[in-house]
This record gives structure tokens, sequence and C-alpha cells, in this order.
């Protein structure tokens, strides 16, 4: 068990874009808990020396690397401290409707009948609202704070991971172990988790993966528009728009938030895009994301 | 299933029906979700007693939660969203004001995805394992993976910095032109003034790039692999056994019905173009409905945003119904 | 010229980066127009790949390593000569998006300069010539039967007004009545046309119905090429003998069927010497090490030790 499972791992890491993708993502960490842990600068630490350029002199002995921003706060720090919240918000999300997500797709279709109907009915209501326009809803509702746009953004794709759950669980119910199971007086739980789940695993891997680069795009949006992060939290969206007012004079503020934060998601888009071709090169992909479709 | 084109397209419009009530009703219990008073809430700093007490009346607020949902439906339905204390209009107004320009961006910025993407996806699939197809992919995901937040910042610094182009607004504001269609591209041209049209296309282009290229990146990859994957269907060998122009087997047979899936899933491009779009309005001023959910985001009008987020449902129920409609007059495999 | 000449054919694919030999050194003739031959042979002898590559048609993938194909003296390759295929599989081979009149006008809109209107009316004697109602026009694909939709192949193939037609198993996913309906069709057309045909098939019952030469294949190599009432009649080949007695027949018991033990090697891993050896039951020692010369009859060839 514990040799193929070392197996599946082995080739996946063999796949050229989860190599890179993986090697931009630890690069990118290790920077970040070395900035957690060794700089110079906390990430609230104003200061007077305002907009100074990348490569600035300080009052340390060590340079402002990517600058300051309109608080003379030193912009590297910041964004490192960004990379371990937004990451760590984007797993919450991802952790918090992954996990109810796939209660609610695994009780639908597994118990199926009303219950299935109505679960379904409600999972269809959430998903004619586009996602970001929901979010900003919902965190409107709740208030202002990175905490409650972890909420609004977990309940917003929770039925993605619901409907995928479902469909693999029902295509896999009717299959001949599992009746064999039943007929073998296992209980339902029994089955479920050692029938069932084994065949979700890989498909739900994958759509968390992409999900997770989804997650920080949302994080840092709502936060950028006003209802997520508030200052001085260091939060890419947060940064940028603090930042847009003074592009003209000072682009470092806005542009190198918003350029670690496009490696990050690229970085979980080529890990996500390797594991899909991993788990079905010859199948028919023809959409190249995970998608609803109806 | 249904059995004609009728009946699936009644039955899809019924569907349509109630996925809008649904939508309705979840709007309507988010605004009742609000912590304390809803009207102080809707109101905001503009929260005197008699205010309170209008807004009270008006929505029905000390009756049961089902009668204040009957109010509130049976207002929307009549086109009232109610008022923005906050901004000073009725809600449906300001959207109305604003609404014209989002679409205005948000076509532009889809046809030119669908230039750039779908020309280079099948280019991409002819070539696939070469050098070309490895480039392609590789951009096609990079451009995918540009959040709308960094690239808007950089366009912007580009255009507006580097080009010294004017990247705010719809227009110059000291050009007068007659309004036709509220479309500021099409109403110049129709008021004959070309620099007008101009200065309007240099303005849009930096928004609708941005909201454009990682919908082009997606499409990329979609056309590509949609290309191949037909390529290799035997019809496709049959029409060379014809011995046909190369032209006709690309376009007739290969593109046909490669390109065929890829138009179900165009309520997941409206989808990614709404979530680019108010980051994008806001970074390029752009007077359009994004901008004005940001602005009542900053200015705590829930009435606004309640009443946007109902607006732009609706439209996104109201696209995919037609393109599900659309699809199927175009298969003819589900229309027998 | 002859309608057919195949000197010497050698065929490999790439698979998994080497080459790999699938048809080997073919001779085949095609004396006088209208005539049929057939192809017979298990999956995996190189009978569909030397039908497409007669048509032209080899993916990418493969290549003719040596030897020729001419069609009435026109090498294959030169692009000249018009051979029509039919495939098996109708479904897949149609275009689920077109009407098969569409799909079947195309050919005289691009090879005949016919205007539209004119290149339908001419789809439709078509529809007509292989049984199917003229109205059937504006139907698609997934509307017909399979029986319907194989004559629209055919109708396909002699729209395109062909030197050669080549048919690959073309009613093998039909049922047994729609496959004698289809088969006479074809017959009739291609005689009463005089179109050279190349029948592809696995099944030496069928053949008797329709063929007037006969080819047998086995592990890329033709075993025997003889005129149908010979091969029945005096079989040469052990692996032809075999064949046929392994169709069943009603005056024999079941028990008594003689069944072909093992399987057809795979390209690339064939034995030394004749490639039959391991199945043959007349197999000595010559056999496995050389490999069997061609001894050519009147009224054909066969490559077998036992006849030199």
């Amino acid at each position: 068990m514990v040799s193929s499972r070392l197996k599946v791992l082995e080739e996946v890491l063999r796949i050229k874009r989860v190599r890179y993708g993986i090697f931009i993502l630890l690069s990118l960490a290790i920077l970040s808990i070395f900035v957690i842990l060794f700089s110079p600068f906390e990430y609230d630490r104003i200061s007077p020396r305002v907009h100074l350029p990348p490569l600035a002199g300080s009052d340390t002995s060590w340079p402002h690397i990517l600058g300051t921003d309109n608080l003379g706060r030193d912009v590297f720090t910041r964004t490192f401290y960004a990379f371990a919240l937004d990451l760590g918000c984007a797993l919450a999300v991802v952790i918090l409707s992954g996990s109810i997500g796939l209660a609610i797709g695994i009780a639908s279709s597994y118990l199926g009948g009303v219950i299935d109907a109505v679960l379904m009915r409600i999972m269809d209501i959430v998903i004619s609202i586009p996602g970001f326009m929901l979010a900003i809803a919902i965190a409107a509702v709740l208030g202002s704070s990175i905490f409650n746009a972890i909420i609004a953004i977990a309940i917003v794709t929770i039925p993605v991971y619901a409907r995928l759950v479902r469909s693999v669980v029902l295509s896999v119910k009717e299959s001949l172990f599992v009746l064999a199971a039943k007929e073998a007086g296992l209980s339902d739980l029994y089955i479920v988790v050692k029938h069932v789940l084994p065949h979700v695993i890989p498909t739900f891997i994958t759509q968390a993966s992409m999900e997770l680069s989804n997650a920080i795009i949302y994080i840092a949006a709502l936060s950028f528009v006003g209802l997520g992060a508030q200052e001085p939290v260091p939060e890419w969206g947060l940064m940028i728009s603090s930042a847009r007012r003074y592009v003209r004079e000072a682009w470092w503020t806005a542009v190198f938030p918003g350029l670690v934060m496009f490696l990050t998601v690229l970085s979980f888009n080529l890990i996500g895009d390797g594991l899909r071709d991993y788990l079905d090169p010859k199948k028919r992909t023809v959409i190249g994301v995970q998608v609803e479709t109806s | 299933m249904a059995r004609n084109i009728a009946q699936y397209i009644f039955y899809r419009l019924i569907q349509a029906v109630f996925s809008i009530f649904g939508v309705i009703v979840v709007v309507f219990l988010l605004s009742r979700v609000l912590p304390g008073n809803p009207a102080i809430a809707i109101l905001g700093p503009k929260a005197t007693p008699e205010n309170i007490e209008k807004v009270t009346r008006e929505w029905g607020l000390d009756k049961s939660y089902f009668e204040q949902f009957l109010i509130y439906i049976s207002r929307i339905l009549q086109g009232d969203l109610g008022d923005s204390y906050v901004m000073g209009y009725s809600v449906g107004r300001l959207i109305a004001e604003r609404l014209p320009a989002s679409i205005e961006l948000v076509v532009f910025a889809f046809v030119l995805s669908l230039i750039i993407g779908i020309p280079l996806g099948i280019l991409s699939a002819r070539k696939h394992d070469t050098k070309t197809d490895l480039i392609l992919s590789t951009l096609a995901v990079m451009g995918f993976s540009f959040p709308s937040l960094l690239l808007g910042i950089l366009l912007l610094i580009f255009f507006g910095i580097n080009l010294g182009l004017p990247v705010s607004g719809r227009i110059d504001p000291r050009y007068s032109i007659n309004v036709y269609t509220g479309f500021i591209l099409l109403d110049t041209l129709l008021n004959g003034n070309i620099n007008a049209f101009l200065d309007a296309f240099s303005r849009i282009i930096p928004p609708a790039l941005t909201l454009a290229i990682p919908l082009a990146g997606l499409l990329l990859r979609l056309t590509r692999n949609s290309v191949l994957e037909v390529m290799m269907q035997d019809f496709v060998r049959t029409a060379k056994m014809k011995k046909l122009p190369e032209n006709i087997v690309m376009y007739k047979h290969i593109l046909r019905n490669a390109l065929l899936p890829i138009i179900t899933i165009a309520g997941l491009y409206f989808a990614v173009l709404v979530t680019g779009d108010i980051v994008v309005e806001t970074i390029f001023a752009w007077p359009g409905l994004g901008r004005l959910i940001w602005e009542a985001v900053s200015l705590r009008d829930y009435m606004v945003i309640q009443g946007s987020v109902l607006v732009v449902s609706i439209i996104y129920i109201v696209v995919n119904t037609v393109v599900d409609i659309l699809y199927m007059y175009i298969d003819p495999r589900i229309r027998g | 010229m002859k309608p057919l000449e195949i000197r010497n054919l050698t065929i490999h694919y790439a698979v998994r980066g080497k080459w790999v030999e699938v048809v080997s050194g073919v001779d085949l003739d095609i004396d006088e127009k209208g005539e049929i031959l057939a192809v017979v042979g298990e999956s995996g002898c190189g009978k569909t790949t030397l039908g497409l590559a007669i048509a032209g048609l080899l993916p990418p993938n493969a290549k003719i390593s040596s030897g020729s194909i001419k069609i009435f003296g026109k090498d294959v390759r030169s692009n000249f000569a018009k051979v029509a295929m039919i495939f098996q599989d109708a479904l897949a081979s149609l275009n689920p998006l077109l009407t098969i009149g569409e799909q079947i006008a195309e050919v005289y809109v691009h090879h005949f300069s016919m205007s539209k209107k004119e290149a339908l009316e001419e789809a439709k004697k078509r529809l007509v010539e292989v049984g199917l109602p003229a109205s059937y026009i504006d139907k698609y694909p997934h509307e017909l039967s399979g029986g319907q939709r194989q004559r629209v192949l055919i109708a396909i193939a002699i729209a395109m007004n062909p030197e050669l037609i080549i048919a690959d198993e073309p009613t093998t996913a039909l049922d047994v009545t729609t496959q004698a309906k289809v088969l006479k069709l074809l017959r009739s057309i291609v005689k009463s046309r005089g179109i050279p045909m190349v029948y592809i098939t696995h099944d030496l019952a069928l053949v008797a119905h329709i063929a007037d030469k006969v080819a047998v294949m086995y592990a890329g190599q033709v075993v025997e090429y003889r005129d149908k009432y010979s091969l029945y009649k005096e079989p040469l080949h052990p692996y032809t003998q075999a064949l046929l007695n392994s169709l069943p027949r009603v005056d024999l018991d079941l028990e008594e069927l003689k069944v072909l033990k093992g399987e057809p090697p795979t390209p690339g891993s064939f034995p030394r010497g004749c490639r039959f050896n391991p199945r043959c039951s007349k197999a000595f020692s010559k056999c496995f090490i050389e490999e069997p010369p061609v001894k050519i009859f009147n009224n054909g060839f066969v490559r077998c030790h036992l006849y030199e």
C-alpha cells in the first residue's frame, strides 16, 4: 500500500510542470520563512522614509530590497509576509470548503432521494450567482475582516466540490464491488471510506490545487475592494489597493506584491495542470480546467 | 429529456425562472442576516429617526420575514430595486447608468480574447508537440495565471506612463457626443467624430486587454485540446480521403466540431470576466457597474451592493440559458 | 496497364521511438477493371495498413520504406491516382454536424466544380443508387441505421468517380442480414461500373460471395494469392487450410471444428524462419531456419517451404 503511493508520488514528480510549480512555490516559501524569521523590518514598521525605490538604503545595515511604501514600510518584508498570509488563508478556504463540499457530495449522492434533490437544488442556486459577486455580498454582510472573507469564499466554492464528489460517487455507487460489499453486510460508512473515497481523492486533489490559486485571487480581490484584510495586515490585494494612487511615483509598491502573487498562482496552476494530465492523459479532457457543466 | 426543440426551450426557460427566483431568495436572505437593524445598515450615515421609520415602512421591516419577502419580491418584479440613501439615487437608476459601460468593456474584452486565443490555440494544435506548441502552452498558463490585479497595474503603467496615453475614464470629457446607444465606441462613430473615437478606443484597450489576456490563455488551451481531439477522429480521415482542399478540411470539418464544446461553457467565460471586471474598472477608473460596486463597498452602501448582485446574477442566468438554447440549434445530434 | 500493381511493399510504423515492420515485401495485382481482390487475415496481419497505404492515407507515424504501389501505372505517392476508401466504422467516419447530402455533395463541389445546388442533385442520385430514398439528403448521420450509414460511405466513394475502391471491413459491424444486403450492393455497383476493388476482411466465408481473387495475409506477408475457386477448392498454404477448416459447417459437429491454436505474432517479434511456424501443423526443420520462398503457379503463388 505504502509503496504504491510512493510510486504515484514519484511519477507525479517526474512531470515537468509539477516540478517547475513546486520549485517556484518552494523558493517563495523559503524566502517567506527567511523574511519572517530574519527580516530587520517588522511588517507594520512605519518610518518617515517613504516611497524609497528598490535597493535604497535604510537605517539598519540592510537595504530596502524592494523599496518602501507610502508609510515607509519595507515592501520586501510585507510582500513575503503576505505570501504566508494569503497562502494560509487560501489553505483555510480550501480545507473548509473542501471538507464541507466533500461531506455534502457524499451524503447527497449516497443517500439519494429527497436529500439529494434538495441539496443539489441549493448547490445549483449558489452556482447561479457568479462567485465573486456572491463573495462580495456575503463579505459585505458579515463585515470586513479577513476571517469573514475566508468564510465568504468558502461558501462560494462549496458547490464545486460537492458536485465533483457527487458525480464521482454516483459513477462508482452502482459498480459491482460496492454492491457486493453491501451484500456482505458491511456498514455504509465502511463502504464509503474504503471503496468509494479512493476514487474520489485523485480528482478531488486536482480540483483543490486549482481552487487554491483561485482562492488566493479571491482573497486578494476582496481585500482590494475593501472587504477582506484591513490595514495594517500585509495582504497582496490590500497592498496593491493602497499603492494604486502612487503608481506614478512609486510603481514598485504595487508591482512587486502583484508579481509574487502571480508567481504563487502560477505555481499552483502548473501543479494542478500537471496533476490533471497525469490523471487522465488520454481521457476526454477538452475542458482545460475542471468545470461544472450542466 | 425533452423530445423536441419547443419542449426543450420551454423546459429550459422554466429552469431559468426558478434559478432567478432562487437568487432573489438568497439575496433577500443575505440582506436580512445583517446584524442589527437592517434599516440602519441601509441608511448608513443618513440614519435619522425619520428615515429609519420611512425605510421600515417601505420594506416592512417590522413585519414577519415572509411578509418582508413578499414586499421585496413584488418590488423587484416591478423593477424597483430600492433607493440608495447613501448615494442619493434609486439603485435601479444607478445601475442602469453604469451598465452600458461595463457591457461595452466586457464585450470588447471577450471579442479580443477570442481573436487572440482561438487562432493561437489552432496553431498550437497544428504544431503540437513542437517548440511552438510548448511556447504557446506555457504562455497560455502564464496568461491564465495573471491576476487582473497585477496585470491591470502593469498595463496601467505601460500604457499610462511608458506610452503616455490616457488611462482613466472612457473618453476625454472635453468631447461632447450625442448618446445614441450608450456605447461610446459606437456613439463616436455615429457622431462621425473620428478623434473622439480614437480617444475612446485608446482608453478601452488597456482595461480590455487586462480582462482579455487571462481569458485568451484559457481559450488557447481549450481550443488546442479540442482541435487535437477532433483531428484524431475518423471523419477527418474521410475528409482527407475525399481529397478535399486543406482549408476546407480544417474549417468545415475540424473547427466546426472542435469549437462546439467550447461554446457550451460560455457561462464560465462570463463568470471569469465578471470577477476581473470589478478590479479592472477600479484600476482604470472605468465608470461601469464594477466600479459602482467598489464605491458601494467603500461607502457601505448595502442597497447598491444587493441590487448589483441581483442584476449581475440575472444577466448571468440569462446568458447561460441563451447559450444552452443556441447550442441546441447548432448541434443536430441534440435536436434530433 | 494494371489497375493495381504492388511490388515488394514494406511499411514501417514508429512505435515508442523505434521503427517496426508491419507489412513485409508484399506483391499483389489487380489485372482487370471490375475485378475484386479480397485481402484476408486475422487482426494485426497488416491488411488495414496495406489498405491505407494504397489509399494514400497512412498516418504520419507510418512510412513506406520500400517498394511501390502503382494504380494504372501511376505511383500512389504522386497523388494523381484517384482512390476511394470505405471505412469500417461508418458512424465515426461521417461528420456528425453535416447532413449526409452535404457530405456526398462536397465531392462534386470540390472535384467537379459543381454549384452546391447541382452537387446536391447528383448526391440524390447517388443515394438512390445505393438504395436509400432521395429525401435522406437532409438527414444527419445519427439519424440513420448502421447499414444505411455504410451505404452513405459507398455513395461517397462512387461520387468520387474513383479508379480504385478499397473497402476496409465495411460490413463487420453489421448484423448478418444487413451484411448480405450491403455486400450485394457493393458488388453490383463495382461490377456495373467496372471499378476495381480491394476488399479487406477477416471473414473467409464472406470472401466467397464477393471476391474474384483472394490474397491471404499473415504477419505482414501475403502467404497465398489465388483466384477464388482454386483457393477454396485446393488451398495450398497451411494457414489457408487451417482458416477454411475452422469455418463452421452445417454437416459437421462442433467438436470436429479444427480451431487454429495460438496467436499471430506481434510486429517486431517475428519468429525466425517462416512467420507461421509456431502454429503450423506441417512445419518441419527448414521452416524454423529459413524464410520460405515464393512459388508461383499460373493462377497465383504461395509462400511455403512445402512447395519448393
